[in-house]
């Protein structure tokens, strides 16, 4: 259950795309989507967010996320990440797992072709968990209309030791949009909007689906702040619905 | 080679030794500043470098019309030696906390149309008989003797 | 080897390959005709990732913060090379002119105060012509990296120096590096497309040109001179730039490093080079994608001949200075300049400078005696958008007295490691960066004034050299105020080339002379 709050929250481990630009964007900062591009060769990239998920019964959970990204080679790179979390409820700290992440840019857009691109992610815990949950996405980025692009992004996670229960294998898709905000006069800002549905856990469950809209927001020639808020459509009925999830980030390259 | 001396090398290199590496603009041969059309220069019989003296600046105009037009971006005293009908001798005109004063009896001609006849047709004479003359040897159609306040008041005319 | 062959064999075969290309003939007024694919282009041009590449690591990255004002002309660069692209690509050339170059100088008059994604702004181009965006990318890296070492306050001008040839090492190591060798400029446009752009969208061709003047002229500032007196500088250039030289649709050709930055490019020639060359690739690409002679797949291909002409990879193995004239391999540069390749009727150092004249480059600009072989000597001048060298702090004085407008002058010493800086208002004011400057100035001949007329750091350094020079120990120290009010005039030894302006004359075309912003 630990893991699921982070995975389930998460989707996916991150990763960047071009290095910390705002049009560039990267899984969870603010929303669950991200772009078919890596970041770039022979760069880090060094992302901190909190979130905040609230629930209609229950006490909110908030979370920290730290994840630190290397460009190894061009249109590739590989990540490490930690998402510890506060139960307010139960009172307790878990470190829950720590992401282990690959991506791989394969094609950038070219023509009318979309931008392809994967990651596969496995998360081994850290709080007590068995086995280790693997995830993989693929995603499609393509432009529409001048600047906006859509981006389609789709999950396969796997639990090799599931609880009892609990689906071994389940399914999501996020769809995600993002917008420059400003052009042609101001170029430091993007808007990002998603509509997400995933498999519930839940052997047998149905599914569940939110929306969310985000800001990124190029604070430095480095420095990119992000905020976002999500919240749950439909979820199955033995999980929390979230009525209001909070994001907020900062991403560094160097 | 030590690095000291590397140092001093490239050093001297890139601060001293730098030959004939300029973009070398004839800026003796230069526009003029208003016109941009190209300066014409003194010739034996008659001069035609208007020279605007400005702090330590001395900046060459095609014609006085240019010079009058251009005025607002000196902010200090101004003297313009303006060529007349004597080679050698120029009108003086000052501009001094922004009043213009010029030698008693010089008279002023603005009759161009274009530009490009500006330096022959914008210009000072130390009399109304030199103005005369010029007007008669240059079959300078429509020609009118100004006077200083006039030709500064016709060229600063707003434009209709 | 085998690449050296194929090229030679592709570009001999041009003639006739391009005859039998329906619509293809040669343009009159150029020399060279369309060029055709070489039998073999580099692999990565075909490559479907993205590839972005981090810039070198380093304590300097983003330095050019230091100086906002140029920082953010700089980042406006980006966006107006990116709309200009996207409109071209998008059917919106016919507006180019009007909406669009409006919407560019707008952010020009209104820059970003951080840098922008070129990318991002023009999606479309890159879409079509992502390999394109690769070299262009890359070597604007090198443009900011090298300003950002310059910029720099934790460096020697030594370290610099050293990191500034690190930067150059780490720009060669990937297959998008443009050659560091001069090419021959004439050539290099003389295809049936080239001037093309120029002609038809001078006010925007206008914008190019300037972003190429600020991205080449702000070197010299930066090199060698302290970092405190890089912003009082760029005041000037600055304004320069804003007012006068983004909208200037008058230039026979592009700006180049060498007329811009003659110091830096003296000691970073090959650097200087792969500037003008990417310049001159900006150039072409524009040229091709404003030719209505090309369909949509020809404009495709020409614009990967238009790089692969100046990649490094294409000239490995070439050397500076040789190479038959007006040909792919024309490596030759005016003797005295190998920071620049050969302009259109260059002979040696006597060339054509755009908007200047002829000049002779070994000589001075003011007084037309040779320049000097040794050190300390002379300055440069920076004045109404130009940058010229000149023997001795009297020529460089008097040269900019005699012209309109706000001034530069950086200047020897007796000190090789202290450059003096000096500014003057638009009355020819000046100011220093060395408070007890003095000058030397004992009004002789000008085929020595380089030994009479000089600037030194202190007044003990000035007894020290008049010491040293007893024909000069009865003479007193000029101060800074004493100094700025005299002036010689034009000096007598100066002599004019008179010839025709070769981009005006015979079948070149000239750009457009009109549009204004």
């Amino acid at each position: 259950m630990k893991r699921l709050v982070t995975l389930g929250c998460c989707a996916l481990i991150a990763s960047a795309s071009l290095a910390s630009d705002h049009n560039n964007l990267d899984k969870e900062r603010p929303l669950r989507f991200e772009d078919a591009y890596s970041i770039a060769y022979r760069s880090f990239e060094f992302q901190n967010g909190f979130r905040l998920d609230t629930f209609r019964r229950g006490k909110p959970v908030y979370n920290f996320r730290s994840e630190l990204q290397y460009g190894f080679a061009k249109n590739k790179d590989i990540s490490i990440g930690f998402e510890p979390s506060y139960l307010s409820e139960s009172r307790k700290a878990v470190g829950n797992a720590v992401e282990f992440s690959y991506f791989e840019g394969v094609a950038r857009e070219i023509g009318d072709r979309p931008a392809f691109g994967y990651r596969v992610d496995v998360g081994v815990p850290v709080s007590g968990g068995k086995g280790v949950d693997l995830r993989a996405r693929g995603i499609l980025t393509k432009t529409v209309g001048q600047f906006d692009k859509i981006h389609l992004n789709v999950d396969v996670l796997h639990s090799t030791e599931a609880e009892p229960k609990k689906r071994q294998t389940s399914l999501g898709a996020v769809i995600g949009y993002s917008k420059p905000l400003g052009y042609p006069r101001r170029f430091d800002q993007t808007l990002l909007a998603e509509f997400g549905v995933e498999q519930s856990r839940q052997r047998g469950g149905n599914l569940n689906g939110w929306v969310g809209l985000g800001m990124r927001k190029q604070l430095s020639s480095t420095g990119v702040l992000d905020f976002g808020i999500q919240t749950d459509l439909f979820r199955d009925k033995r999980e929390k619905a979230s009525p209001v999830r909070l994001t907020v980030g900062y991403s560094v390259n160097f | 080679m030590n690095t000291q001396l590397f140092s001093k090398t490239i050093a001297a290199l890139a601060v001293f030794g730098l030959l004939g590496m300029t973009s070398i603009a004839s800026a003796h041969e230069a526009d003029c500043p208003y016109c941009k059309l190209k300066l014409v220069q003194n010739m034996k019989t008659q001069d035609n470098e208007v020279v605007v003296k400005v702090g330590n600046k001395r900046i060459e105009y095609r014609c006085l019309y240019c010079v009058i037009k251009d005025q607002k971006r000196y902010k200090g005293d101004l003297v313009v030696y303006s060529p007349s009908e004597k080679v050698g001798e120029p009108v003086v005109l000052k501009r001094t906390d922004g009043k213009w004063t010029g030698p008693e009896g010089a008279v002023f001609l603005n009759t161009f149309k274009k530009h490009s006849e500006c330096a022959e047709l914008s210009r000072a004479f130390s009399s109304k008989a030199a103005f005369d003359k010029y007007v008669k040897d240059n079959k300078v159609a429509d020609a009118k003797a100004l006077s200083l306040s006039e030709f500064i008041a016709l060229v600063t005319k707003p434009a209709k | 080897m085998r690449q050296v062959f194929a090229l030679t064999m592709a570009f001999a075969l041009l003639p006739t390959a391009w005859a039998q290309m329906p619509g293809m003939e040669m343009k009159e007024g150029t020399k060279s005709p369309m060029p055709t694919m070489p039998s073999e282009l580099p692999r990565w041009m075909n490559s479907r990732g993205l590839d972005e590449i981090f810039y070198k690591r380093g304590p300097y990255n983003w330095a050019i913060d230091r100086i906002p004002a140029f920082a953010k002309d700089m980042y406006a660069t980006g966006v107006g090379h990116a709309m200009a692209y996207e409109a071209l690509v998008t059917g919106q050339s016919n507006q180019l002119e009007s909406r669009v170059f409006s919407k560019i100088d707008w952010v020009l008059q209104h820059p970003p105060s951080m840098p922008v994604d070129e990318a991002a702004i023009s999606p479309r181009f890159v879409q079509k012509y992502g390999y394109l965006e690769k070299v262009f990318d890359w070597a604007h890296t090198l443009h900011f990296q090298t300003i950002d070492v310059f910029s720099h306050p934790g460096m020697t001008d030594a370290q610099k120096e050293m990191e500034i040839d690190r930067l150059w090492k780490f720009y060669q190591s990937e297959p998008y590096a443009i050659t560091g060798l001069p090419m021959n400029m004439e050539y290099l446009d003389s295809f049936p497309y080239s001037m093309t752009f120029r002609k038809n969208y001078p006010k925007v061709n206008g914008l190019f040109w300037g972003y190429h003047w600020l991205q080449t002229v702000n070197y010299d500032m930066l090199y060698r001179v302290p970092v405190k007196d890089h912003v009082p500088q760029y005041e000037v250039l600055g304004e320069q730039y804003r007012t006068s030289e983004l909208y200037k649709t008058d230039r026979d050709f592009m700006p180049m490093t060498a007329e811009m930055s003659p110091r830096f490019a003296k000691r970073f020639p090959y650097i200087a080079n792969a500037f003008d060359n990417l310049h001159m690739l900006h150039d072409n690409v524009n040229d091709i994608l404003a030719y209505p002679g090309l369909t949509e797949k020809q404009k495709e291909d020409q614009i990967k001949i238009a790089i692969y002409r100046v990649l490094a990879t294409t000239h490995a193995g070439q050397k500076a200075g040789e190479g038959e004239p007006m040909t792919l391999h024309d490596h030759r540069h005016p003797p005295s300049t190998p920071g620049m390749g050969m302009m259109k009727g260059s002979e040696e150092d006597v060339m054509f400078m755009s908007g200047m004249g002829w000049m002779d480059m070994s000589e001075c600009a003011h007084c037309s005696i040779a320049l000097p072989e040794e050190g300390p000597w002379g300055a440069t001048v920076s004045a109404n958008g130009w940058t010229m060298m000149v023997r001795c702090m009297m020529c460089a004085r008097d040269m900019a007295a005699e012209t309109p407008g706000r001034a530069i002058i950086r200047a020897a010493t007796e000190d090789e490691n202290r450059l003096l800086v000096m500014i003057s208002d638009e009355e020819g004011n000046w100011t220093s960066n060395i408070k007890d400057v003095v000058f030397l100035e004992v009004f002789g001949e000008h085929p020595e004034c380089s030994s009479w007329s000089r600037a030194f750091t202190s007044h003990a350094a000035f007894e020290k050299f008049v010491q040293a020079n007893p024909d000069l120990k009865e003479v007193k120290p000029l101060s800074l105020e004493a100094w700025s009010k005299l002036n010689y005039g034009t000096p007598e030894t100066y002599r004019k080339i008179d010839r025709p302006n070769p981009y005006r004359s015979g079948g070149a075309t000239p750009p457009s002379d009109g549009g204004s912003k």
